[in-house]
């Protein structure tokens, strides 16, 4: 990792000094991506086979079912394939494509919430009485794995801060992502992300906080 | 939060901060105790990710061929525009054909319509008059003597029971 030796700033500074000059614009994948633009399938059989391996581990990593994953993935790139004539270079495209992978992940994980409380809503009293029994059966013989919880409670968490933010800390934590490489792949220079991720977790600790008491 | 403890924040979370810098970021820590609180709740959130990372058991490969369903789902959403259909030669020439006899129709029903509708309404007046014959006191006329007419109406009125 680079060593950091200038001074962090408080704010975050202009926007002329927090682009990090990155000619994306000039990548043999820029080439590819724009080939794709005009309409090229081998342009885009070339993306999706770059990056099906890291869209589908970020998403196994998230939702930890298999055919789920698989399913979110192939959205993901049909995304990619409708709406790659809108990317503009601003960033590398691995950046791109992961915001709208973490966002497929969310949408799935939103639709799995509100389906659950539909079938809820569908069923009688009795029948909602009946289930609310046999979840607290099934939760007392087989707790939920404890790691499960905190992934969900970490899902939760992350659905507080900002698309950007919780990309970069999905990245840093998780991809175990320099800031120096961050930057690279962001176009944003390294003290911003440096302030950015440190927003991002202070961000996670009021949300944790405001979660907690609201459980209390 | 003191400037040295956040410019080295992040190494020190990802355990980068090395010997010497990192005994000093820990002294200056032990020096503020807000810093050092929030440090460790810092920390504690960071430690939830783990949860997102992978155990080396745990295979995430796809299966093979995802390229073709990708494609296969692509197919499915595509939303083809269904205009360019209706510019196609024979699609013109069929409209076309559709659109004359469509309009040869239209202009036959109201023409035989109008004939026949002057007819019906003439047998329709005959069959009521045929049917009904006005009654005597029904015949009312009106002339310049406005106090016969005044009768004449009086009588009607009564004899209809109004």
């Amino acid at each position: 990792m680079a060593t950091m030796t200038a001074t962090f700033p408080t704010t975050i500074p202009a926007d002329s000094r927090t682009q990090r000059k990155v000619a994306y614009k000039d990548t043999p994948e820029a080439d590819t991506v724009r080939r794709c633009q005009k309409g090229d399938d081998a342009a885009f059989r070339e993306i999706v086979e770059k990056y099906q391996g890291k869209v589908f581990s970020i998403i196994y990593r998230i939702v930890r079912n298999r055919n789920d994953s698989e399913d979110i993935a192939q959205q993901v790139f049909t995304k990619i394939y409708f709406s790659i004539k809108g990317f503009d270079f601003r960033s590398s495209l691995i950046t791109w494509v992961y915001k709208i992978t973490v966002n497929e992940c969310y949408d799935y994980l939103r639709k799995r919430k509100v389906r659950k409380l539909i079938y809820e809503s569908d069923m009688g009293e009795d029948d909602q009485r009946t289930l609310e029994n046999s979840d607290r059966v099934i939760e007392k013989s087989l707790p939920m794995d404890e790691q499960s919880a905190k992934r969900q409670y970490l899902m939760k968490l992350l659905g507080r801060v900002s698309e950007e933010e919780r990309m970069l800390l999905i990245r840093k934590e998780v991809e175990g992502l320099t800031v120096d490489e961050l930057s690279e792949l962001t176009g944003i220079n390294e003290n911003t992300i440096k302030v950015k991720l440190f927003r991002a977790r202070q961000k996670l600790v009021k949300a944790a906080a405001k979660l907690d008491r609201a459980v209390v | 939060m003191d400037r040295y403890i956040r410019e080295r924040l992040e190494e020190y979370l990802a355990g980068d901060l090395g010997g010497h810098e990192r005994a000093d970021f820990e002294r200056r820590l032990a020096d503020d105790a807000r810093a050092a609180k929030l440090l460790d709740e810092l920390q504690n959130s960071a430690q939830l990710f783990d949860t997102l990372r992978l155990d080396e058991s745990e295979e995430v490969e796809l299966d093979g061929g995802f390229y073709a369903r990708v494609n296969q789902r692509i197919e499915a959403e595509r939303q083809v525009p269904f205009w360019p259909a209706f510019l196609q030669p024979a699609m013109v020439r069929k409209l076309a054909f559709g659109t004359l006899m469509w309009l040869f129709a239209l202009g036959a029903v109201t023409f035989y319509s109008d004939a026949a509708g002057g007819v019906r309404e003439q047998h329709l007046a005959n069959h009521i008059l045929a049917e009904q014959p006005p009654s005597e006191d029904y015949w009312v006329r009106m002339g310049s003597d406005l106090e016969s007419n005044r009768r004449s109406m009086f009588a009607v009125m009564m004899a209809s029971g109004e």
